[in-house]
């Protein structure tokens, strides 16, 4: 299986926004932008998946899942089959995504990953999304005022927070248990405790037991979430952001000051 | 300073006529001077100058979103293509996969033809015959050479 081409990926998008002259977030329709490509978006009933693309020549059809009751959760499968339209088309046939796609930012399926880059790009384009968050300390304000303009989830506007201001990492349990996980080593070079149960000193945990947390970012023990293979001289802080009792999840930015 | 209450020319003729003998006496003038002395003719540059550029502006914003205008009508008429498209769907699902196969495989759009599943847990015989139809919707489209994707 060949590696991930994140960078066409992104680069396929970018082009996309140069010649819609997408400027700001509210330009960003995606069906509009899908027609332009050539391809068609329907609603229907499905249970096997969130959403299919049926591609032949230049044109595609993208069916999404008509009980999926969150508005951004649907453009964003909109703009990941968009992806595999504008990325895949001539590479290979009778893609399954999984489950587990959904979060493959670093490992799994290239195609997959591919298609998500692409979808982030084109759903926070860098350079607008830049203008937003560049100097800016993280805080639930300034992640919950991108996902409304952006009109995305709490959960990919994160994700794109991070891939943007790599210093920070990004760890997402549910129910108290890591579930996944984006990090850059090349700008976090921590490593972090990645399976098992969040630890007690850490916010996620508050959350869990009913505690409130704090809107900004606020240091926590290092130990919290950093693995202890070496001592660390530096300060762990950690935003916690719990993203609605029916998930049961909690998004954790970290970031660690050196001192 | 440019003023909301210019007065208007009587018409566009006596416009151009006037500044056209204006810019014939206009050699060796400063700038500056020769808005003054369009201005005591009753022609206030600044204002024309700002409206010229609001006006350019907006044809320009105007050309930038025409794609927006431009979808509204492909999404439309690919609608309707897709919605007046019938075609019986074999009940057998066996027969379904085999046909789907055989458009991935052996037809003229067998590299193109592709199908790709988000979150994919499994398919339904429901699904199946479902990107079946999408199949024939699509095809339909490609033989009527719908060429609604004008990409910008």
């Amino acid at each position: 299986m060949r590696n991930p081409d994140k960078l066409f990926a992104v680069l396929r998008a970018k082009e996309i926004i140069k010649k819609l002259h997408i400027e700001e977030p509210k330009h960003i329709i995606i069906e509009d932008i899908a027609a332009v490509r050539g391809v068609f978006i329907k609603e229907e009933p499905m249970s096997g998946a969130d959403g299919r693309l049926a591609t032949l020549g230049d044109h595609g059809i993208i069916t999404i899942r008509e009980n999926i009751d969150i508005a951004a959760k649907k453009r964003f499968v909109i703009a990941h089959e968009l992806g595999h339209f504008e990325l895949h088309r001539g590479e290979i046939f009778n893609i399954r995504c999984t489950d587990k796609d959904f979060f493959s930012w670093y490992k799994g399926n290239p195609l997959e990953i591919e298609a998500n880059y692409f979808a982030a790009e084109l759903l926070m384009p860098e350079d607008i999304f830049k203008r937003r968050v560049l100097g800016k300390e993280v805080s639930k304000e300034l992640i919950e005022s991108l996902a409304y303009e952006f009109n995305t989830s709490l959960t990919a506007t994160s994700i794109r927070f991070v891939t943007l201001r790599p210093e920070y990492a990004l760890v997402c349990s549910e129910s108290s248990w890591i579930k996944w996980f984006v990090v850059d080593y090349d700008h976090f070079p921590y490593y972090i405790n990645t399976s098992g149960k969040v630890h007690n000193e850490s916010l996620a945990y508050d959350y869990y037991h009913g505690l409130d947390l704090p809107k900004h970012l606020f240091p926590v023990q290092t130990y919290a979430w950093l693995e202890n293979r070496y001592p660390i001289k530096a300060t762990l802080k950690e935003l916690a952001i719990p993203i609605g009792r029916k998930y049961n999840q909690v998004l954790s930015f970290l970031l660690v000051e050196e001192t | 300073m440019s003023s909301n209450n210019q007065k208007p020319f009587a018409d566009d003729r006596n416009f151009i006529d006037l500044f056209t003998d204006f810019l014939g006496n206009t050699e060796g003038e400063s700038k500056e001077d020769i808005k003054v002395e369009l201005k005591k003719q009753g022609i206030d540059v600044e204002y024309i100058i700002n409206n010229v550029k609001k006006l350019i502006n907006t044809k320009i914003d105007e050309r930038k979103r025409q794609w927006m205008i431009d979808a509204k009508k492909i999404r439309n008429k690919m609608r309707e293509q897709i919605e007046s498209f019938k075609e019986d769907i074999p009940e057998d699902i066996s027969t379904i996969k085999e046909k789907i196969k055989q458009l991935m495989t052996h037809s003229e759009y067998s590299d193109q033809a592709l199908a790709f599943f988000r979150n994919y847990n499994e398919m339904t015989d429901t699904e199946l015959k479902q990107l079946y139809k999408d199949f024939l919707k699509l095809l339909s489209l490609q033989k009527n050479n719908f060429s609604g994707n004008e990409k910008p």
